[in-house]
């Protein structure tokens, strides 16, 4: 395969991981498959896009936005969707329906909001490595280390943080922690919060690399789902798997097959993966 | 001496004022409005084309109820209004959706239209004029390609002034073959506005004796076109034709194929000159692209109604055909009204089927709208402009051909 391929594979395959990571954590603290994702992502995409094509404009009311916009979407989610509706009756189809009412909501409003023509954000970093007849754009190698620093520390907080811990306890079983006497809703905030701030650091690093407009999350959203089904919830870095096996998957049909062939190969290996992996995707393995 | 000429001059100056201001006050439209229904598209995939075209209706109405008419004065006169009465626009969504359109335009002739404007998609379009059948409405989509708009069944009361992809295509041979480009690749997304809009072209293309060897489709919201673009090259095409509608992905196309650092002669539709946006995303990337597009830098017809937009809009306001192709239908439809003294339906469709020879503010210089029973389409092949990006922008008009 062709070294730019290479490269922009890898650099697609980080933004999938985000994503994918977006959803792990959320379904972490609420047993919610949140399709809400992508828009997310793009809503704070196109926040630090629209506060960063001005130039002369602080950055940091663009990180701002992006991370704030975010932040409350997913929170809206979580305190006013998902927990009056668990409170009355447990109801998977029902939650997955108000999500996916919710994603199409974030589209309109970020039409009204940055109007419907796309936008390209501001590069946090200018200027580009040059290896060869190869060049890869210093925003895009921090883009990287940004989302290897971002899986590394969830990994971490998961591990060793106190909130982290408890989730996996509130993940595992959230009868058995609440029997326990853990602040499951305050940990599930921190999650909620925590995946927020990671979908507002994926919009603000993507905005950059590629025009985005009101209707882009549905690719986000579909191609991160994809990604954490690949890569699995066993461990935090199994996003990035997935992530990173997507785009390589992604890259190699389009080169190889044709532009077509993408979306057929990534939903065989879907049907595949749910056909002989499903115990993975929408419950957690409860420890004995 | 001096006084009494002053004076004299004064009283001239105060009869001429009074005279014009009466001229002014006696010609101001008056009585019931005539509404002109509008189909548009604010929250589906044609919305950046519709918005724009949207801004041109409010605008160029109420020029109208002003009396002003810049050029088209010489075939509409200078009466303000249409037939003495003033003009207003109702509009109504229908999200780029054809299963929505022939309701939405039920809905807008139940609000009191009398004309109809189609500004959403061509999908849209061929479903909603069903209902201009049905009703005996009169109805213009002005900005819509697609020759299947006014083709039976059920087109015996639209009319469209864009050029169609037909006309277009065949400049597209006749500038390849002056270039001695005979290999081509096409580049397109999954949308069906590119798919059918392909489809012509290839079917075109093919029928004029060139090859196609390669045909790549990049995913919507593709982040890069890179793979696209590394089998393009690898098919050795003389050049990439491209007809991306959607504007990201367009934008990351140009952006791609400038990283790959790709030599390859690029032409496009006037998609991408509608839509300046991919222009300013794609950078340098873009320049070098030859379109056949419908607005000439040198005509004046055109450069009169952009200091018009741009006056209103402001000076950075992106100027592109989808306003001008507004503007002729406002005055094909004002001409028609008076000339039959009625907004009946039959009667101006009969009335726009006699008209030729039109002043038209799009295509190259001195470009004019011809239609007949059997012609709905009133463009002609000087409305096609082959012109090239430099400077990030479609700014000059291609030197070795442009039709006529």
């Amino acid at each position: 395969m062709e070294l730019s391929l290479v490269v922009s594979g890898i650099e697609t395959g980080a933004f999938y991981g985000l994503v994918a990571l977006g959803y792990f954590l959320f379904l972490r603290a609420t047993a919610a498959v949140n399709f809400a994702m992508g828009a997310y992502v793009m809503f704070a995409g196109l926040a630090y896009g629209y506060f960063s094509e001005d130039p002369s404009a602080p950055l940091v009311l663009g990180l701002a936005s992006a991370f704030g916009a975010a932040v409350l979407f997913s929170w809206i989610t979580e305190d006013l969707i998902l927990r009056p509706m668990a409170r009355r009756a447990r109801d998977e189809f029902g939650a997955v329906m108000a999500i996916v009412a919710l994603m199409f909501v974030i589209e309109q409003l970020a039409g009204l909001a940055f109007g419907r023509r796309p936008l390209l954000g501001r590069e946090l970093l200018d200027g580009a490595l040059v290896v060869g007849s190869l060049a890869i754009d210093y925003h895009d190698l921090l883009a990287l280390v940004a989302t290897l620093g971002t899986f590394a520390a969830v990994a971490a907080w998961l591990k060793r943080g106190r909130y982290g811990r408890m989730l996996r306890a509130v993940g595992d079983n959230e009868a058995a922690a609440r029997a326990l006497g853990l602040p499951v809703r305050r940990v599930r905030l921190v999650a909620v919060i925590a995946t927020g701030l990671i979908c507002g650091l994926a919009g603000i690093l993507v905005a950059p690399q590629t025009a985005l407009s009101f209707q882009s999350h549905l690719s986000f959203a579909i191609l991160g789902f994809i990604a954490l089904v690949l890569g699995g919830v066993g461990t935090p870095w199994a996003p990035l798997v997935g992530g990173m096996l997507v785009s390589a998957i992604e890259a190699a049909s389009a080169r190889y097959i044709g532009g077509f062939a993408r979306d057929y190969v990534l939903l065989a290996l879907v049907i595949l993966v749910f056909s002989f992996r499903p115990e993975g995707l929408f419950t957690v393995r409860v420890r004995s | 001496m001096e006084a009494a000429k002053n004076l004299i001059r004064a009283a001239a100056l105060v009869a001429a004022g009074w005279t014009m201001l009466g001229s002014v006050q006696a010609a101001a439209p008056t009585g019931d409005p005539i509404t002109i229904g509008v189909v548009e598209d604010r929250s589906g995939a044609a919305t950046f084309y519709s918005s724009e075209s949207v801004k041109s209706v409010k605008l160029f109405i109420d020029m109208i109820n002003h009396g002003e008419y810049l050029f088209a004065s010489s075939a509409v006169g200078t009466a303000p209004g249409i037939l003495g009465r003033p003009v207003k626009a109702i509009y109504e969504d229908d999200e780029n959706n054809p299963n929505l359109t022939a309701v939405k335009t039920r809905r807008l002739l139940e609000n009191g239209a009398q004309i109809i404007f189609f500004v959403s998609g061509s999908g849209s379009t061929l479903q909603g004029r069903i209902v201009c059948t049905e009703q005996k409405i009169l109805c213009m989509a002005p900005t819509n390609v697609s020759a299947k708009i006014v083709q039976p069944p059920n087109n015996d009361y639209i009319f469209t002034i864009t050029p169609q992809s037909e006309t277009a295509s065949a400049v597209y041979v006749e500038a390849w073959k002056k270039l001695g480009l005979t290999k081509l690749a096409f580049i397109e997304d999954e949308s069906a506005t590119a798919k059918t809009v392909a489809d012509a072209y290839r079917k075109a293309f093919e029928a004029a004796g060139l090859s196609r060897v390669a045909d790549e489709q990049v995913e919507a919201s593709a982040r890069d076109a890179n793979a696209q673009l590394l089998r393009i090259s690898a098919a050795k095409p003389d050049l990439i034709f491209d007809l991306i509608q959607s504007a990201p992905s367009s934008a990351n196309m140009y952006r791609s194929a400038a990283r790959l650092d790709l030599k390859l002669a690029r032409w496009g539709t006037n998609t991408i000159t509608a839509q300046p946006k991919i222009w300013q995303l794609a950078g340098d990337a873009i320049n070098g692209l030859l379109v056949v597009d419908n607005l000439a830098p040198d005509n004046p017809n055109t450069n009169q109604v952009k200091a018009a937009y741009q006056k209103q809009y402001g000076a950075d306001a992106p100027y592109v055909f989808l306003h001008s192709m507004v503007w002729d239908a406002l005055m094909l439809t004002k001409k028609a009204a008076e000339a039959v003294g009625s907004t009946d339906g039959t009667k101006l469709r009969d009335a726009i089927e006699g008209m030729t020879d039109f002043p038209s503010s799009y295509g190259q210089k001195g470009n004019l709208l011809n239609f007949a029973k059997e012609r709905h389409n009133g463009a002609g092949n000087k409305g096609n402009v082959v012109v090239q990006f430099a400077h990030g922008s479609p700014s000059a008009v291609w030197d070795v051909y442009q039709p006529n």
